[in-house]
């Protein structure tokens, strides 16, 4: 299949989204900020692009096989009076450019960062993509090199791609256009790479559980 | 389901009898360039009586009530109608790109006040390039290939893949459904993905998917 190539100068990335998240980002079942998370990761990844398109096929296939519902009575009529009225499509919001790289709008305070505080060496900007649930939460993060977020768990999925520089933490090391996705059980603390900041897409559900006295002091002042 | 039916692949096969999609895949390509060429009408209605019946029947699966499932399966057709020069049949078949526009009519129906983020945006829908003539029914035989590796899963393997688009909210509906829990939904899924793509992508970019 025809994809885009990898954005020059760059390696395809190294971790993935499990594969269940790539089926259900093409069944359109991930909760917003993790869709969003893939969906950005899918710009770098020709190979989780030819995995969404699986699923995509396979929904075709699931499409075709449905036993037809009865439509209304004059449903093709309706929809042929319509045609001539049905409003051009509308243009999608274009993608923003960031180091090389074609992200989804959804992403467009790249073009002019707004950080704020969010603790020693790490600031935040918090997005709201549409039809995101009330226990999820959706950031893009910047951390100086060399910081470290404070040690923690989760109650629910986190899912991460890193844009710009890098971060470590136990189950590996993340570079630019990578995915670290963690589920409940999971415990951790991200330290970014030392020779430039790390500014990732972060998405979450549910509260973090801290570990020790200033990261729960962190998580009040920030809403987490 | 049955998922063994053969594809045509000739663009000029006769129209299909009503009913069944099934082994159509050549025959809506050409509605859908017809569409897409010269606005035409009768491809369209065509196309309509073939897929909002089904539209509708997946909306209702997914859990919207029929009277939106209804108007949420004509929304599709008439982007199909509006979109249809951005399909390209070197990338997807007729009911791939059709389920793709039904599944961002989904997302946008659930996300009150959406504004497009993803549909259009969407890598998978917007061809990056022109599709060279050779390739141009490429997807008819993907379509024969996706239904021969279907047939290929586990019962249970299957079953949680329909079950996947299915779902009418993230996750649990799986486990509720089949009650058993969501690790062993997922772990059955991935098996499930993988063995989807290693019948239907090049060797050396299946199998690269797995992040831990
Ligand atoms: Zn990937």
């Amino acid at each position: 299949m025809n994809t885009p190539p990898p954005s020059p100068g760059h390696p395809p990335p190294g971790h993935h989204p499990a594969e269940d998240a790539l089926l259900r980002h093409a069944a359109g079942t991930l909760p917003a900020g993790h869709a969003l998370v893939v969906a950005t990761h899918l710009r770098f990844c020709p190979s989780c692009r030819d995995g969404v398109r699986t699923g995509e096929t396979t929904g075709g296939a699931i499409l075709e096989d449905m036993a037809p519902a009865d439509l209304s009575p004059g449903a093709l009529d309706r929809a042929m009076a319509r045609l001539d009225t049905a409003a051009v499509a509308a243009h999608a919001a274009p993608p923003v450019r960031f180091q090389g790289v074609a992200l989804p709008a959804a992403l467009g305070a790249l073009l002019a960062p707004r950080w704020r505080w969010t603790g020693p060496g790490v600031r935040r900007i918090v997005l709201n993509p549409p039809g995101a649930a009330r226990a999820e939460r959706v950031w893009l993060l910047r951390v100086e090199p060399g910081r470290a977020l404070p040690s923690h768990g989760h109650t629910g999925w986190e899912a991460a791609c890193v844009l710009s520089g890098g971060f470590t933490d136990r189950t590996g090391h993340y570079e630019r256009g990578d995915v670290a996705e963690t589920d409940e059980s999971a415990r951790h603390r991200p330290i970014a790479s030392r020779d430039e900041p790390c500014i990732c897409l972060i998405a979450w559900m549910g509260p973090l559980t801290p570990r020790g006295v200033l990261p729960r002091l962190f998580q009040q002042l920030n809403g987490m | 389901m049955d998922i063994v039916a053969h594809v045509r692949v000739r663009p000029d096969s006769p129209p299909p009898a009503p009913g069944r999609v099934t082994g159509s895949g050549g025959e809506d390509v050409r509605l859908l360039l017809a569409i897409a060429g010269g606005r035409d009408r009768a491809a369209f209605a065509a196309l309509f009586g073939r897929f909002a019946p089904r539209l509708k029947a997946w909306f209702q699966r997914t859990g919207t009530p029929p009277a939106q499932a209804e108007d949420l399966a004509q929304e599709t057709m008439l982007a199909v109608w509006r979109k249809a020069e951005l399909f390209d049949p070197g990338r997807a078949g007729a009911a791939t790109w059709i389920f793709t526009i039904a599944r961002n009519q989904r997302i946008d129906a659930a996300r009150r006040d959406a504004l497009r983020v993803f549909d259009g945006d969407d890598p998978s829908l917007t061809p990056p390039e022109p599709t060279p003539p050779d390739d141009a029914f490429v997807a008819v035989e993907q379509d024969r290939r996706v239904r021969a590796a279907l047939t290929a899963l586990t019962p249970e393997q299957a079953e949680v893949v329909r079950l996947s688009f299915f779902e009418d909210r993230p996750h649990g509906e799986i486990e509720r459904v089949l009650g058993i829990p969501l690790g062993t939904v997922k772990s059955r899924l991935r098996l499930a993905m993988r063995r989807l793509r290693a019948q239907l992508e090049t060797p050396n970019k299946a199998a690269t998917g797995d992040s831990h």
